[in-house]
């Protein structure tokens, strides 16, 4: 190691990552999960991703190659919270090429983050950005038609793409304090008032959907439909299936339509 | 509709697919919006925005974790839409109908999308295995990209598929079927979205989830019956 660390230090004195090379690393971050596997996980995906970094940190062959192999090491965790640790990753690789750190900090960092980062990813964009985006834009396809969907994506992509872009650059400034700069963004904060979009959302989704009913049945139909989403909401919360369930109402709603 | 349409709403959808999990994950592949673009792609945008905003709505709680998968909501789009883009262009049926009968053909291939997500992720398990047998370490990471095919190439001939049975097995079907059936299909797609609804509402994790959704829905219906009977 130390012999390592003085062939790099005769070569460059502070071997640092060039700028396009942490925007390729970026661009290639964002296939983070094409081959992931039970086996590794993310882990082809993050060393593919990273190795631009460690092609230019190590130019002796036999570095680089040792220092993908401690990549391929088994890695999950939210796909979009990954970025910062790929921009901590080659801050720590950046020191570990200048000798100023072992090689097993980087794994040790990964290793730590991974978990925390990925209830954090997984609450605020899987279970409250995404949920929010997708009944709000439900909403709105149903009031501005195909805008709908534009909106889905503006607003989604707004937050998300500034976020992982954040996520990486603090990553890679701040190293192990990464941690800190993502706790300042509150997100289970914005996350909850997010959930609460959501349900009221798909609550102004029925109460439109209620309405497109055939007007033929008057307010029985509308009362019909409330009791349908009622009933259809408590056996959901007592563990029936969604697809049994969208049958169900399938075949009493075809009898329905077929008789009255 | 020509066929030609067809084999782009596949291409669009294997595209998608590839955004789904393996690049990028900018929602272009949650049914709302892939089933205005594969809308699109037919020629059918109305059609796919509505089946879109439906199973967006159902499947608004079906999250990838760690190892759990869950069912694939975009095979039920592509299959969805593009048997309805199928149907509308060969047999004269009110919209609703339409969506209501692709619907419920296309529902159930999500359990076979989940199984096909499934088989990708050994194989590229068996890629990852394969690699590390690669000398070259630069070749062995070629190998991350080897997990967008199975994807791509499913997800189109869903696609195909549906805009396949859609176009030629449904028609002589409504041809043969009581009058009536029409008419019962389109009380069965505003059932569907009451039930979609409610799916959607019971996957969001917050206390107070019904009562926002109860006020919001008595305003949208209050607001909307207003505008209906009063102007």
């Amino acid at each position: 190691m130390e012999a390592g660390a003085q062939m790099t230090e005769a070569r460059s004195p502070q071997p640092t990552v060039g700028g396009f090379t942490l925007w390729r690393v970026f661009w290639r971050s964002l296939f983070l999960q094409a081959a992931w596997n039970p086996k590794g996980m993310q882990n082809l995906g993050f060393a593919y991703a990273l190795y631009p970094a460690l092609a230019e940190l190590y130019p002796e062959p036999e570095r680089l190659q040792e220092a993908t192999e401690r990549h391929l090491c088994c890695f999950n965790t939210h796909p979009y919270a990954a970025a910062a640790i790929l921009g901590g990753a080659i801050y720590h690789e950046e020191r570990i090429a200048r000798g100023e750190e072992p090689p097993e900090a980087v794994n040790l960092f990964k290793g730590s983050l991974m978990g925390p980062l990925a209830a954090l990813g997984d609450g605020f964009f899987w279970f409250s950005l995404r949920p929010a985006a997708g009944a709000f834009a439900a909403l709105m396809s149903l009031l501005v038609g195909l805008w709908g969907p534009v909106v889905y994506l503006a607003g989604y992509n707004a937050v998300h793409l500034a976020l992982r872009a954040r996520f990486f650059v603090a990553g890679h400034r701040l190293g192990d304090e990464v941690v800190s700069a993502i706790a300042a963004s509150r997100l289970p904060f914005f996350g909850e008032r997010l959930r609460g979009l959501a349900a009221a959302s798909a609550g102004a989704v029925a109460g439109l959907a209620s309405l497109s009913f055939p007007r033929a049945h008057g307010a029985w139909a509308v009362l019909g439909a409330w009791g349908l989403f009622a009933a259809a909401y408590v056996l959901l919360a007592k563990g029936a299936s969604p697809y049994a369930l969208a049958y169900g109402a399938a075949a009493l709603a075809l009898f329905l339509g077929l008789v009255f | 509709m020509t066929p030609s349409l067809s084999l782009l709403a596949a291409l669009v959808a294997g595209l998608l697919a590839v955004e789904r999990k393996a690049f990028l994950q900018a929602m272009f592949s949650r049914p709302l919006v892939a089933g205005t673009l594969l809308g699109l792609a037919l020629g059918r945008p109305l059609e796919g925005l509505g089946l879109g905003g439906a199973l967006e709505l159902f499947f608004l709680g079906a999250v990838n974790i760690g190892a759990s998968l869950p069912d694939n909501d975009l095979f039920t789009t592509s299959g969805a839409v593009c048997c309805a883009g199928g149907l509308a262009s060969s047999a004269p049926l009110p919209v609703e109908a339409t969506l209501a009968v692709s619907l419920l053909l296309a529902l159930p291939v999500a359990k076979l999308g989940r199984s096909v997500d499934r088989l990708n992720e050994h194989l590229n398990g068996w890629a990852a295995v394969h690699a590390q047998r690669r000398g070259k370490v630069r070749a062995r990471l070629r190998y991350n990209l080897f997990g967008l095919w199975l994807p791509f190439m499913a997800t189109g001939a869903m696609a195909l598929g549906g805009w396949l049975v859609g176009a030629f097995a449904l028609p002589p079907l409504f041809a043969e079927g009581p009058p009536a059936l029409p008419r019962g299909l389109a009380v069965v797609w505003s059932a569907f979205l009451m039930v979609a609804a409610a799916t959607a509402l019971r996957s969001i994790r917050t206390l107070r989830a019904g009562a926002y959704a109860a006020a919001a829905a008595a305003v949208a219906a209050g607001a909307q019956a207003l505008r209906t009977f009063a102007f």
